[in-house]
């Protein structure tokens, strides 16, 4: 009862502290104000973009470093909260590999967008990195996923099912941001980015709270937007089985103790297997075909639905919205003006190219549909085949797609020597 | 080997540290909390004091633009802006001291939670067999979010945004535009080129006029030309064209007739757009008459269909403005002002978020020129050209509101008088404009005023035989109004008294007009009464046509164009 009496009694305190900030109000302009005179935006330094890329290759080397070699997760947590400050508050979550995919995109793009080297390392660096270390990058390097690895209180197991349908998100968001960014329109990761409003200590008052919630739910599920949303960990998740260095839970041979089985809070942990009978063989062998043989039609249908909804990804285009107001306009629907209707009036162009224009996007937009349904055919019919094709496991192992490298798994081997069980007996 | 002391099993004296942790955890939670709920507070509050988004400004300017020399609105406008400026910036302020809290709220509770959890943890203890791994359960939830994910798709590809479909789809041009000239204002106010004549008064500039006709027996009619689509709108004339148009639900087309033999010279359908609005049998599928500037004839259809075609008929432009929210589709006819196409397109039901306009398109390629949003509901009235000595006013009658704008599309005045279904056009003479409708009244209005004139700028009102679809008359002396049951009731223009009132007892769907000291008044039999102007009621002579007739006739010198229900009329004396 005193405990709760002093909480509320501090948040009554905070509270009054939070709000008496208006009374005291910022200086205004009545007395001696003088406009400060207009001045061009700086010229993106190189220096520090060359700093900015030697940082994160130091940073993936580190992490390497810590996750394979050390073993330790507290080096990792330092490394983390490092990448937090520096990727994060001092470079206020930009430039991020996370949202290169789409410069990327749309330098693919018919646009004639020409991608920064700086912003070609960043998205590069750590996808070779996935190649030959798995996701080191996730691991303690990357700023969205630090900060709800650093939230993370009481972490919940995720069944298996669930992890695997709803990270179903991360592949749709991924599409989607690469045709809209492929079509020039808009960078959706950059603009529905849940932290970088905290990184920079400002922001819509719907991404902060997007944001929150996202940070409250990581408190219990690990990293939920990195497991459930994030574009670019797709990309990682799929490069990272070709690793040859992989996260091994035991640095020697596992036991089957069984001691580790709760100790990841991304669910990465893989139980053993026992070995098929010839009846399951033959019974996967047949899903897998069957499958297989399916994999085109569900192709067509992904591929014929997003043909034609595609449409409402071009209302992200601002030319089309431009010309779908003024034609609303002209026909009286709306009988106000938008700001950028009037600029677009006042500069005398002719209407017909825009619409025209806005027609040609759209069009470009139905293709991009199709590419977009058929990368969903492809990952919901890989995803299914992966699930019947029987694996042979023998110990716990971590998933190489999966594993994030957060090294929490390795004190809980009774193998490794940081393992607290074993530092108890030895020290008894 | 070091000893991991952080752990409460081995460790028992960090359970101590361990509880620490936790509280303070919770005490940066309640803080982090608190700052939280005030920052979102100040966050959705303070959108009412951004500058850019708050109302009260644009408020006092719209007053400013009726009174653009008030120097306390001018100060008050001033006040304002500095104190949103302030209050803007305070809260900016505010937000940001509140982050810096948050985050080192946040970064205690991250500390705390860790520390809380390090001396907390328990060692895990597997139970019971090893948990299986449930593929086919993930196989069947991946196939079900599957069909899911396709059904979403299929459903936002049925309901997918409407095509972007252009108001403007300029076709054709087999005679170039820059060819064509439009004739003068003096040519036109000679002949018949729009509803009502030039300017819509329903001044008739034509002197001799013929003063008897008799359908029946052929007398003083030049020609009669059947027309093979029904329709309400009244002839046009200009040169030696007739205009006029005929539709059904199925078509809907445009005629070009002969003025001297009849002869239909070319008649061209007019495509609908989209959707067709519901018309009530009363209007006709082709209610609006049409108008011409000498040199391309535009018509325009419930639906809104906007054409123009150049005298050989070749389609110049098009365009659609969509179908109206109102009960009988889109009925004001069409006014031309020098090069300005006007379109009143008043709709709806909301005052305050109404989607009515006056438009105002280029006669040449049909670009809009203006827009002037309106706050009135629907109305089927007739845009009047009322010609001041300051310069021409377009004077609209809606609900509630008659406007009278410049031409370049900005409100001179403006008066709150009449309600209902405004059907009835304005009139005007020399000094004032006129206008009425069933269920208001009948309003005379000073034409010099600017902004709102309700409280100071009519003339007179006055209540009697107030009309439903037939619109006013006003000369210098008296003004006409005409119900439909029938009943012609004079005024003086002077003060707005009943002079006399005369019932035919016939229905009247067509507008009088008047040739100096005479006024035609057309009844739905066909009939025509020529009456005296003077302050008794005199009827010269009553003409029969022989044929129902339903729109307003065209007058031009020596000759009187009259659409009977299946034939239109050329009546001069022979």
């Amino acid at each position: 009862m005193r405990r709760l009496l002093t909480i509320l009694a501090l948040a009554i305190v905070a509270i009054g502290a939070s709000a008496s900030e208006q009374r005291f109000p910022a200086p205004d302009f009545q007395s001696g104000y003088k406009l400060p005179q207009t001045q061009a935006p700086p010229s993106p330094n190189l220096y520090m973009h060359a700093v900015d890329v030697a940082l994160l290759l130091t940073a993936l080397g580190l992490s390497t470093w810590f996750v394979y070699h050390r073993r330790s997760r507290g080096w990792v947590l330092g490394l983390t909260i490092a990448s937090v400050l520096y990727f994060g508050f001092y470079r206020k979550g930009c430039v991020c590999p996370v949202g290169s995919v789409q410069n990327v995109a749309m330098a693919a793009g018919p646009n004639g967008y020409a991608l920064p080297w700086m912003v070609a390392a960043f998205f590069a660096l750590p996808l070779v990195f996935a190649l030959f270390a798995g996701r080191v990058f996730c691991a303690g390097v990357c700023p969205l996923g630090a900060i709800q690895d650093l939230v993370l209180f009481k972490p919940i197991q995720v069944p298996r099912w669930i992890e695997e349908t709803v990270g179903l998100f991360a592949y749709a968001y991924l599409g989607l941001a690469a045709i809209v960014a492929f079509n020039g329109s808009d960078f959706l990761i950059c603009r529905f980015d849940p932290f970088v409003g905290f990184f920079r200590l400002s922001g819509t008052a719907h991404m902060l709270i997007f944001g929150a919630s996202l940070l409250i739910l990581s408190m219990f599920i690990g990293r939920t937007y990195c497991r459930f949303l994030c574009p670019y960990g797709v990309l990682l998740k799929l490069l990272s089985p070709f690793a040859s260095k992989r996260v091994t839970i035991t640095p020697d041979a596992c036991i089957d103790c069984r001691l580790c089985e709760q100790s990841c809070p991304f669910g990465a942990i893989r139980t053993p297997t026992p070995a098929a009978k010839p009846s399951d063989r033959a019974r996967s062998r047949r899903e897998v075909i069957r499958l297989a043989l399916i994999t085109p039609a569900i192709l067509v249908v992904f591929c014929l639905a997003s043909f034609f909804a595609a449409s409402w990804a071009s209302q992200t285009d601002s030319t089309i919205r431009l010309a779908q107001r003024i034609a609303d306009e002209d026909k009286g629907i709306f009988n106000d003006t938008t700001k950028e209707s009037t600029a677009f009036r006042a500069t005398g162009k002719a209407v017909e190219k825009l619409y025209e224009e806005a027609r040609r996007i759209r069009a470009r937009y139905a293709w991009s549909g199709l590419a977009f349904g058929a990368w969903m055919g492809l990952v919901l019919s890989g995803k299914l085949i992966a699930h019947s094709v029987r694996k042979r496991r023998v110990g716990y192992t971590a998933d190489a797609g999966a594993c994030l490298g957060c090294a929490r798994c390795y004190a809980s081997c009774p193998v490794d020597e940081r393992n607290v069980h074993l530092q108890v007996l030895q020290t008894a | 080997m070091r000893l991991n002391v952080l752990h409460p099993a081995y460790s028992p004296a960090r359970a101590l540290w361990a509880r620490a942790a936790r509280e303070c955890a919770a005490i940066a939670a309640v803080f982090c909390l608190a700052v939280a709920t005030v920052l979102l507070y100040s966050l959705i509050t303070g959108r009412a004091h951004d500058p850019l988004i708050t109302q009260e400004i644009t408020v006092l300017k719209e007053k400013l633009l009726a009174k653009p020399t008030s120097e306390p609105l001018k100060e008050a406008i001033r006040a304002a802006d500095q104190r949103l400026r302030q209050s803007y910036f305070n809260q900016k302020a505010f937000l940001t001291r509140g982050a810096y809290l948050l985050f080192a709220g946040a970064s205690v509770l991250m500390a705390a939670m860790y520390f809380a959890n390090a001396f907390g943890k328990t060692a895990h203890m597997p139970k019971g067999a090893t948990p299986p791994e449930h593929a086919a359960r993930t196989r069947l939830s991946l196939a079900i979010s599957g069909v899911v994910i396709v059904a979403c798709l299929s459903l936002a590809a049925v309901f997918r945004p409407a095509p972007i479909a252009p108001p403007v789809e300029t076709t054709n041009t087999q005679a170039p535009v820059a060819a064509l000239k439009a004739a003068s204002y003096e040519d036109l106010a000679k002949s018949w080129p729009a509803f009502r004549g030039v300017d819509g008064t329903g001044h008739i500039n034509a002197t001799d006029l013929p003063k008897t006709w008799d359908g029946a027996s052929g007398k003083n009619i030049r020609w009669k030309t059947p027309i093979p689509l029904p329709g309400n709108n009244s002839p046009i004339v200009v040169a030696n064209r007739v205009f006029l148009a005929g539709a059904s639900d199925k078509t809907r087309e445009v005629f070009c007739i002969d003025a001297d033999s009849g002869a239909i010279l070319w008649h061209r359908p007019v495509p609908l757009s989209g959707a067709a609005p519901e018309v009530s049998s009363d209007a006709g599928h082709c209610p609006a008459t049409l108008a011409t500037d000498g040199a391309l004839v535009f018509a325009i259809f419930p639906s809104a269909d906007l054409v123009a075609f150049d005298y050989s008929g070749n389609k110049v432009w098009s365009k659609s403005l969509g179908v109206p929210e109102n009960s009988y589709g889109h009925a004001a006819s069409l006014r031309i002002l020098d090069n300005r196409l006007l379109v009143q397109f008043d709709q709806g039901h909301d005052q305050k978020n109404s989607k009515s306009a006056l438009f105002a398109f280029d006669t040449a390629t049909g670009n809009q020129l203006w827009k002037a949003p309106r706050a009135v509901e629907s109305s089927w009235s007739t845009p009047l050209i009322f010609r001041a000595k300051s310069g021409p006013q377009i004077i609209t009658a809606g609900h509630p509101w008659v406007i009278a704008y410049d031409a370049a599309g900005a409100e001179i005045w403006k008066t709150k008088c009449l309600g209902g279904e405004v059907c009835p056009s304005p009139a005007a003479n020399s000094t004032l404009v006129v206008v009425a409708n069933e269920g208001a009244d009948i309003v005379a209005i000073k034409t010099d005023g600017k902004g709102d004139v309700t409280k100071h700028h009519h003339a007179w009102t006055a209540s009697d035989g107030l009309p439903d679809i037939v619109s006013p008359l006003a000369t210098d002396d008296y003004v006409f109004t005409v119900t439909t049951a029938g009943l012609l009731t004079c005024f003086s223009a002077k003060d707005g008294k009943t002079v006399w009132d005369h019932d035919f007892e016939k229905t009247i769907n067509a507008s009088p007009a008047v040739a100096g000291k005479t006024l035609y008044l057309l009844d739905i039999k066909g009939n025509m009464h020529v009456i005296a102007l003077g302050n008794e009621f005199k009827e010269e002579a009553t003409l029969s046509l022989g044929e129902d007739a339903a729109g307003s006739p065209a007058f031009v010198p020596g000759r009187i164009y009259i659409r009977g229900k299946s034939n239109l009329y050329c009546i001069a004396e022979k």
